[in-house]
């Protein structure tokens, strides 16, 4: 109940207006959102192309972070960046309930730090052990725990 | 009923509708929603209670500055700020069940145990539970008998019961009659006031009326009387669908397969098709070839008018400098003929020549004008010679 009251406040101030490149794609309810998101400069690693996120909200939020990671669809890829694995995995310390979030996070600043995430790189490459991750981790991602070493994104 | 009424004890703050839009800086950065009971931290940052409480279960650092937070480091807010959020108006939480008021969220608990009229409260005729506002007049629990079907129900339930019990009163929407809801279905079915269609409208009347004109209609109806054979055709129709669909499998089924035969067809087809956009292509070239032929045409004759038009004025300008020409030599021979008959007779006559010449000089010089213009009008003369 809390999380719903939550999030239908973040969604009528999203339909207010979001920041550029932040979009809404869908909202059905209050388990699963998807963004999109673009990332405005000329980097070119990603220009012109769009990614979709995908939010998944626990009873708990926002004292718990939301499961976030990319997803394909239609015209939309996993963004190659050393931190983001290939099946959309993100290790990101925001993203993790007691390192990173802060209930005051909420999905647009969310998106933006991924937007920003993404800005910053230069580097077209996949984390390390890439290949064994995406084998291991079916989807489990609350089991997860990255170290977070890079203090560069 | 599908809507729980709020008391005092159900209050839930957090889930309140309030009237204006509240400033940003009175919500909670947890939960986004106005502050309850405010609290805030020694890094002086401010949130509802029971938000960072929670909070701090999980991570043990300020929510908003990440700095390292212990619940003991959390103490109430100054009253001001408690007072900006108290005094924030709010809609009764039982607004959807009728309640009109508005007040500030910390009077709506004196509202819910005092006045409101949507609380529940028990009942003054039994152990149940009513509205407030229907304490006083008779217990509402108790059970009553429904006037037209005899069922008994409570009298809270009355108003719902009397929206679909089968006894009751209705009227038929075409006669106005009044039959009990359950009739009215059967009545319909028969009355005579309802609009139906003729019975041939399957094979296309497009007759609409009251029941009681339908015998009238039937009497003077043709599709009526054209029922019989034009079920009769319809009958035959679908026979012969049937048969002939029974054929066409038949020949489908003898005839050698298409194929081979239709292999050849397309390439004749693709020959002609060849041939003739060639043949309409040489047809539009031999078009664009006559118009441009007949345009030349034109162009040619009119060139040759201009240029005769011009040789015919020319011919008419040299026909009428030779007229003036001859014309000139005509007097000029005059003169000089009268000049020659007259000088045997006397060159004394000094007023020989009409123009009065003073003297002979004149003469001479006329004379002597003579060669001068007929030299001038030597070239002329040659040309029309030519």
């Amino acid at each position: 109940m809390f999380h719903a009251k939550r999030l239908q406040k973040e969604l009528s101030k999203i339909h207010q207006g979001l920041p550029p490149g932040i979009h809404l794609v869908a909202a059905n309810d209050f388990q699963e959102w998807q963004m999109d998101i673009e990332v405005l400069d000329e980097n070119p690693l990603y220009h012109g192309k769009t990614y979709r996120l995908n939010f998944k909200f626990s009873s708990n939020y926002p004292i718990e972070a939301p499961e976030v990671m990319f997803i394909r669809a239609t015209d939309r890829d996993i963004p190659m960046h050393p931190h983001i694995y290939s099946n959309g995995v993100i290790c990101l310390d925001l993203l993790s309930s007691g390192n990173g979030w802060s209930p005051v996070q909420s999905v647009e600043s969310v998106c933006m730090s991924i937007q920003s995430m993404l800005t910053g790189n230069t580097k077209n490459e996949r984390p390390e052990g890439d290949d064994q991750f995406v084998l291991r981790t079916n989807r489990s991602l609350r089991n997860i725990r990255f170290v977070y070493d890079d203090p560069t994104v | 009923m599908s809507l729980d009424s709020v008391s005092e004890n159900t209050l839930d703050l957090g889930n309140l509708s309030y009237l204006t839009e509240v400033d940003d800086n009175l919500c909670c950065p947890i939960c986004h929603s106005p502050l309850i009971d405010p609290v805030h931290t020694k890094c002086r940052h401010t949130f509802c209670s029971n938000c960072i409480t929670e909070a701090l279960e999980t991570s043990k650092t300020c929510p908003v500055d990440r700095k390292p937070l212990k619940l003991e480091d959390v103490s109430a807010a100054p009253i001001m700020i408690a007072n900006l959020v108290n005094d924030l108006v709010v809609l009764c939480p039982n607004s959807e069940l009728g309640c009109p008021m508005t007040c500030a969220r910390h009077l709506l608990g004196g509202h819910l145990r005092e006045d409101c009229s949507f609380v529940a409260v028990k009942c003054s005729g039994c152990d149940g539970t009513t509205l407030r506002k229907n304490v006083g007049s008779e217990c509402l629990h108790q059970l009553v008998e429904c006037t037209f079907c005899f069922a008994s129900c409570r009298k809270l339930d009355m108003e719902n019961h009397e929206a679909e019990c089968p006894q009751i009163i209705a009227v038929c929407s075409h006669c106005s009659g009044e039959f009990t809801r359950s009739n009215i279905k059967a009545h319909e079915a028969t009355c005579d006031e309802a609009i139906i269609l003729c019975d041939s409208s399957d094979v296309g009347c497009p007759w609409k009326g009251a029941r009681k004109e339908l015998s009238e209609h039937t009497r003077v109806c043709a599709f009526t009387l054209l029922r019989p054979v034009l079920h009769a055709h319809a009958n035959r129709l679908a026979t012969l669908e049937l048969e002939n669909k029974a054929l066409r499998k038949k020949i489908d089924i003898l005839l050698p397969p298409r194929p081979p035969t239709e292999v050849p067809t397309p390439s004749f087809d693709e020959h002609t098709i060849q041939l003739l956009t060639e043949q309409e292509h040489l047809r539009s070239d031999l078009e664009r070839l006559t118009a441009s032929l007949g345009e030349m045409e034109i162009q040619q004759g009119m060139l040759l008018m201009n240029e005769s038009l011009r040789m015919k004025e020319e011919v008419a300008g040299l026909r009428a400098a030779i007229g003036g020409i001859r014309m000139q030599i005509h007097w000029l021979m005059n003169t000089r003929h009268q000049s020659v008959e007259q000088r045997p007779v006397g060159g004394a006559s000094s007023s020989s020549g009409p123009q009065n010449s003073p003297a002979q000089g004149g003469n001479l010089s006329g004379g002597g004008a003579l060669p001068n213009i007929r030299r001038m009008t030597e070239p002329p003369n040659d040309r029309v010679k030519l």
